[in-house]
């Protein structure tokens, strides 16, 4: 089959209607839908003695106000915890409506329905709520320590304890020539989409069906927990994802408090019922990721190999623990990186915080497994007085060394096995491009000129494609339409090209012919959804076989129709024909009418087809056994197990030592997800991604206080990095086919994100000399670390 | 005791404005944020809300030419006055602007959030400046968030714009409220 | 639906309520009062279930509870010397409730079932609602009297402001209000009145209870 398509920088489709402000998100529709606002928490830890919504009744245009009392069966239990976990020994999970007590500003106590979210909102402020403050636990520190709970009846605020080992590594690191102990740490930031969540939900009486639309990760995710929770049966839940203005992870929680109570209250009311959060509602209420502090202990010998790694370290899970420990499993596996490691041992706690819940946000645990990993080699480096690129060289695994199985169980609950790549390759690639070798004379010369200059280099493996599967259907209709359906959902990765350019190759049709449709539940019901890094390699498998079953029931019927042999067809522009003999075809259009035995001729196409209908065999029934009418197939691909990306950045920067600010002067990306489907999108994937490495290591933090205030819940003190601070990265790629899947292909999604914040640590250290072994930093904070600097490099009190 | 001051709907103010060349009006209270207007009341829903509090200026629009945010715009503050929202960009016939073009070339969008914004800010840069430097779009840009993007290629769409606006028409595209040309000194800051 | 506020109001203001024609014009919204013709009183379920027509109130009012607004009829029937029994429906639901107070007359407890728009209100506002009428009726009653009509001189609930929830009145009953004095149930004993709650608890509890009190303080 030559590919048309497939690899080509293809214009995308979505971009017709953004451009024209004609896409349809969340808030786009429902116009004359009732609005929700929530009254949500101002206390970190308290217990609610009472509520009075006295105040409210005065407000016109009032619907209504509900609390825990009024959540009727299951909407009244906490809600679902998504990814149990033999070691999760203490999950827990907020109920829709808080019940007695809140364990997060931000946490949902009530919700108000009005005529429209002004008037909610006047509403919710009259809504008095009798808190019983109790004394909070913010950050790690304080959740170890334990002098207060979370909740009362989680000891030591522990959620999980996990260790997972390759080896022996206690031993090994006893037996090294050397040993380094370092703590690392990575403060919590959040996905911030653009767009926040939205909730719109309509019950439609006539046909008995819960209609919901909301900005989700997951709509079949959504559809079960509205179901179950509300005691629908499956058919009877329609969910539909819109246009989403990004989710970058934290859309993919389910169900969110507003996902179920939404649909119940719309259902309640016998209305339509729309909730869109504000941003200060996304910072105290849609989840967080990224806290987490490391202790490290690596013993190497002399050339910097390293022998043994143990890690020790404690997560930050927030108020619940919906998603389980995915999040610092992922750290946990993700952290030994592209390294030939024997022994490694990982042990982790997940500690509760009065918080907002932590869930994966972009990089998913895996920034901070890289930043630990990459920090100390280049400990290792600098304790050797070795070049930071060769040490790394020398501990990469092999070409020839896959698969590589490290013997530890991976986020999907499979084994973790590396299945292909190169990392020498990656690593001379990143070397040359941002100008590794010749860099100390470049530094020589800017230091001439009072500037500051550092080289950092960071590399990274990411498992991606994570199971357990997606579906795709397609269906020729005979109008000559190629109709493409996945479950899974799209926020701006331009699935609906890239989807449609693996079936327009596959079919051998026009991609202008292909409508792909994501995301709803009514078009593809099974599916699990978009993270991870896995909807190219999932859906894009699932709909390439699809699209290949269609195929070969296409040139079944068509060869049944010409009298030709089905190994002399081949389809081009949508027409099944005779090798060689263009002339002699029937199009697909014609080949679906055909398909179906029950041909009414209700257009020129079906009266066409007609002339190629062979006289019926009385002995045979019109649809045989195991066949089907129609032109259409539906297939899934599952993997045996993730499959393995990788990629390396670079980074020279230059620090003002005046001001302890960061420019990052260049900025280099080598990559290897296998073969490309579309470049232009896999490039503005990487480059998204580098924005928010840069980001998280530079500006981005939550700050909260020690009473448990976010202090900074707004644009203007989150610091989302405008167009100034994002430097332009210079991208190469690699492409080592991934042997687990049709297409080989790997995930993409986060690449870029994963190891910004240690591929710049490592370059201001270089610059200015300062451990630096915490990120964020910013500006003032690099300038108290060079005012105290010592000879060493370190920082007060050696 | 609570209090029992009621909370009546407010009062009606009728505002009237041309929107993409056409007069609208609607009646809303005092309070309304133009956005909302323009979403709601006008179903205009191009432009979109990301943060209610004027930092990602993914709301804004051309109100008599000049880029404002419309969520920190009262509705009717703006009686009166013409605005250019992202629907009024493409052609008469239908056909996108060398502006939309551009972003759809150059992959400068992806989830299209912050696009209309982005877009309308583009527009009016090259009708002040139909062949900006590097430094100007910076300036030009430098307030819009994207969360998507890293705004490489948006920075490269606006300079692709700007080719393909010097290519089609003789004069600078831009916003059609705007009663000056590119070379208006009428408050608008010189370029560095 | 289960809800419980404190009470407290002064002896003119329970005086008041004992007069029909003042607690009609106090409830606004409120179509009319009528006594109970002696039809069969409250069956089975309940403690003490009310007996015959004799403190059976019948209640038609317009109700405004958040946007739930619309006509409705019912009945209030006394359960015991503490509580009456409030039934009927309309346009804003159904409703199935028994007002009790506590012996010192300080605490009231609603309970029972409410069907239809008003109980998807939710709770909060539901009690809020009820407690607001309570309170605002009271308030209304302590003023001083007006000679005319009741119920249909009483103006239309405001908007979000609550009005009585209709007294279930038997279907079809109207009339005007009338106080029977003949009731000498051997069984009652002195008390502070008991205070009557939202809607249509409100009229015909009062009413009920109010008379006796009347009657008894007359003996």
């Amino acid at each position: 089959m030559t590919t048309r398509w497939f690899g080509e920088k293809v214009e995308r489709r979505e971009d017709e209607r953004l451009l024209r402000g004609a896409g349809r998100f969340l808030d786009d529709a429902g116009h004359d839908a009732l609005a929700v606002a929530f009254v949500r928490s101002p206390h970190a830890h308290a217990r609610i003695r009472g509520i009075d919504a006295g105040a409210a009744l005065d407000v016109e245009g009032l619907v209504a106000v509900y609390t825990w009392d009024d959540l009727p069966g299951r909407l009244a239990d906490p809600l679902p915890l998504l990814i149990p976990h033999p070691d999760l020994t203490h999950p827990r999970t907020q109920h829709a409506l808080a019940r007695g007590e809140v364990n997060h500003v931000g946490e949902a106590v009530a919700m108000v329905v009005a005529v429209d979210r002004y008037v909610a909102e006047d509403a919710a402020d009259r809504v008095v709520v009798d808190y019983e403050p109790l004394p909070p636990v913010v950050g790690i520190d304080a959740a170890r320590s334990a002098e207060h709970l979370v909740h009362a009846d989680v000891p030591g605020n522990v959620a999980a304890v996990t260790t997972q080992e390759l080896g022996d590594a206690r031993a090994a690191i006893a037996a090294a020539p050397r040993v380094l102990e370092l703590d690392l740490a990575m403060e919590r930031s959040l996905s911030s989409p653009l767009e926040g969540r939205g909730v719109h939900a309509r019950w439609d009486a006539d046909d008995g069906r819960l209609r919901v639309r909301t900005s989700t990760q997951t709509s079949t995710g959504v559809r079960a927990a509205v179901a179950n929770i509300l005691g629908l049966p499956d058919v009877a839940v329609e969910v539909v994802t819109p246009d989403v203005g990004g989710g970058f992870g934290t859309k993919v929680v389910h169900p969110y408090p507003e996902e179920v109570l939404v649909p119940w209250a719309a259902r309640l009311l016998g209305r339509e019922v729309k909730w869109v959060e504000d941003r200060f509602e996304h910072f105290v209420s849609a989840t967080h990721e990224r806290g987490q502090q490391h202790h490290v202990r690596v013993g190497f010998d002399d050339d910097g190999t390293i022998l043994g790694l143990q890690v020790e370290f404690w997560h930050d899970t927030g108020a619940y623990a919906p998603y389980g420990i995915v999040l610092p499993i992922i750290t946990a596996t993700q952290l030994p990186g592209p390294y030939r490691h024997r022994h490694y041992r990982v042990t982790f706690t997940s500690l509760y915080t009065n918080t907002v819940t932590c869930t994966p946000y972009r990089g998913a645990g895996r920034p901070q497994g890289c930043f630990v990993m990459e920090r100390t080699i280049d400990r290792i480096a600098e304790h050797l007085g070795l070049d930071r690129a060769e040490v790394r060289a020398r501990n990469l695994i092999g070409p020839d060394e896959f698969p590589y199985d490290f013997g530890m169980t991976f986020q999907d609950g499979r084994p973790l096995i590396y299945d292909s790549g190169d990392y020498p390759a990656l690593l001379a690639r990143v070397r040359e491009l941002v100008g590794w070798d010749g860099f100390a004379a470049e530094r020589e010369a800017a230091a001439g000129e009072g500037r500051l200059l550092g080289i950092g280099l960071a590399c990274y493996v990411e498992g991606t494609g994570v199971g357990p599967y997606e579906g795709g259907h397609v269906h020729v209709e005979t109008n000559g339409r190629v109709m493409v359906a996945t479950g899974l959902t799209s926020q701006g990765q331009g699935h609906e090209t890239v989807f449609a350019q693996i079936v327009a190759d596959e079919l051998g049709v026009d991609m202008a012919d292909v409508y792909v449709t994501t995301g709803d539940t009514r078009r593809f019901p099974y599916a699990v959804g978009t993270y991870a890094s896995r909807a190219a390699v999932m859906s894009g498998n699932a709909v390439a076989l699809a699209a290949r079953a269609v195929r070969a029931k296409a040139i079944r019927i068509a060869a049944d129709a010409l009298e030709a042999a089905a190994e002399d067809l081949d389809i081009e522009g949508g027409v099944v024909h005779v090798r060689g003999t263009p002339t002699r075809g029937i199009p697909l259009s014609q080949v679906a009418v055909l398909s179906n035995p029950l041909r009414y001729s209700f257009s020129k196409e079906a009266q066409a087809a007609t002339q190629f209908a062979a006289p019926a065999d009385p002995d045979v029934p019109p649809v045989s056994d195991g066949d089907e009418p129609g032109l259409e197939a539906r297939e899934y691909y599952s993997p045996v197990r993730s499959t393995f990306a990788a990629g390396m950045h670079a980074a020279v920067v230059a620090v003002d030592p005046d001001t302890g600010a960061v420019d990052v002067v260049r900025y280099a990306v080598v990559h290897d997800c296998g073969p490309l489907v579309n470049p232009m999108l896999v490039e503005g994937q990487i480059q998204g991604g580098v924005a928010q490495g840069v980001a998280g290591a530079l500006y981005e933090r939550m700050a909260y206080d020690d009473a448990g205030n976010l202090c900074n819940a707004s644009f203007m003190d989150f610091l989302m990095p405008y167009l100034s601070e994002v430097p332009t990265p210079t991208i190469a790629h690699l492409e080592t086919p991934s042997p687990l899947n049709p297409l080989g292909i790997k995930g993409a999604g986060e690449a870029g994100v994963i190891p910004g914040s240690a591929c710049l640590a490592a370059a201001i250290e270089d610059a200015v000399g300062v451990r630096i072994d915490r990120m964020p930093i910013s500006p003032p904070e690099l300038w108290a670390a060079l005012a105290v600097r010592q000879p060493d490099g370190s920082g007060a009190g050696g | 005791m609570s209090e029992h001051a009621p909370l009546t709907a407010a009062d009606l103010h009728e505002v009237v404005v041309t929107v993409n060349g056409v007069a609208r009006a609607a009646r809303v209270p005092a309070r309304r944020l133009l956005s909302d207007l323009l979403r709601h009341e006008l179903r205009l829903t191009g432009t979109h809300v990301g943060c209610e509090h004027g930092v990602c200026g993914a709301c804004t629009v051309l109100l008599d030419g000049e880029p404002v945010r419309s969520c920190l715009t009262f509705a009717v503050m703006v009686d009166g006055a013409r605005i250019t929202t992202v629907e009024g960009l493409a052609g008469a016939d239908g056909e996108l602007g060398p502006v939309q073009r551009a972003f759809r070339e150059c992959h400068g969008l992806q989830c299209g959030f912050c696009t209309p914004g982005f877009l309308l800010l583009a527009t009016d840069l090259l009708a002040r400046r139909p062949d900006p430097t590097d430094d100007e779009i910076a300036d030009a840009l430098g307030g819009n968030l994207c969360r998507c993007t890293g705004y490489v290629n948006i920075v490269r769409s606006v300079r692709r714009a700007a080719a393909l606006a010097a290519a089609s028409t003789p004069g600078a595209p831009g916003d059609p409220d705007r009663r000056d040309g590119p070379d208006a000194t009428d408050g608008a800051e010189e370029a560095p | 639906m289960k809800a419980s506020f404190p009470v407290d109001a002064p002896p003119e203001a329970w005086a008041a309520m004992a007069d029909p024609n003042r607690l009609a014009a106090a409830l606004p919204g409120c179509r009319s009062v009528t006594r109970g013709d002696g039809g069969g009183g409250g069956a089975g379920d309940g403690a003490g279930a009310g007996r015959t027509g004799v403190g059976t109130m019948h209640v038609v009012t317009e109700v405004a509870v958040a946007s739930v607004r619309g006509l409705w009829a019912g009945t209030v029937a006394r359960i015991d010397a503490d509580a009456v029994r409030v039934q009927g429906s309309g346009v804003p639901g159904t409703v199935d409730l028994v007002v009790r107070a506590d012996p010192d007359r300080t605490v009231v407890t609603v309970e029972g079932t409410v069907e239809g728009p008003l109980a998807t209100v939710g709770s909060s506002v539901l009690a809020a609602a009820l407690r607001r009428t309570a309170e605002d009726l009271l308030a209304a009653a302590a003023a001083p009297a007006e000679p005319g009509l009741p119920a249909a001189s009483a103006a239309p609930a405001g908007p979000g402001l609550p009005a009585a929830a209709a007294v279930p009145a038997g279907p079809g009953t109207t009339g005007n209000l009338t106080v029977d004095v003949a009731d000498t149930r051997p069984d009652l004993r002195r008390r502070r009145r008991l205070l009557v709650l939202a809607g249509a608890l409100v009229i015909g509890g009062a009413a009920a209870l109010g008379r006796r009190l009347v009657r008894r303080g007359a003996v």
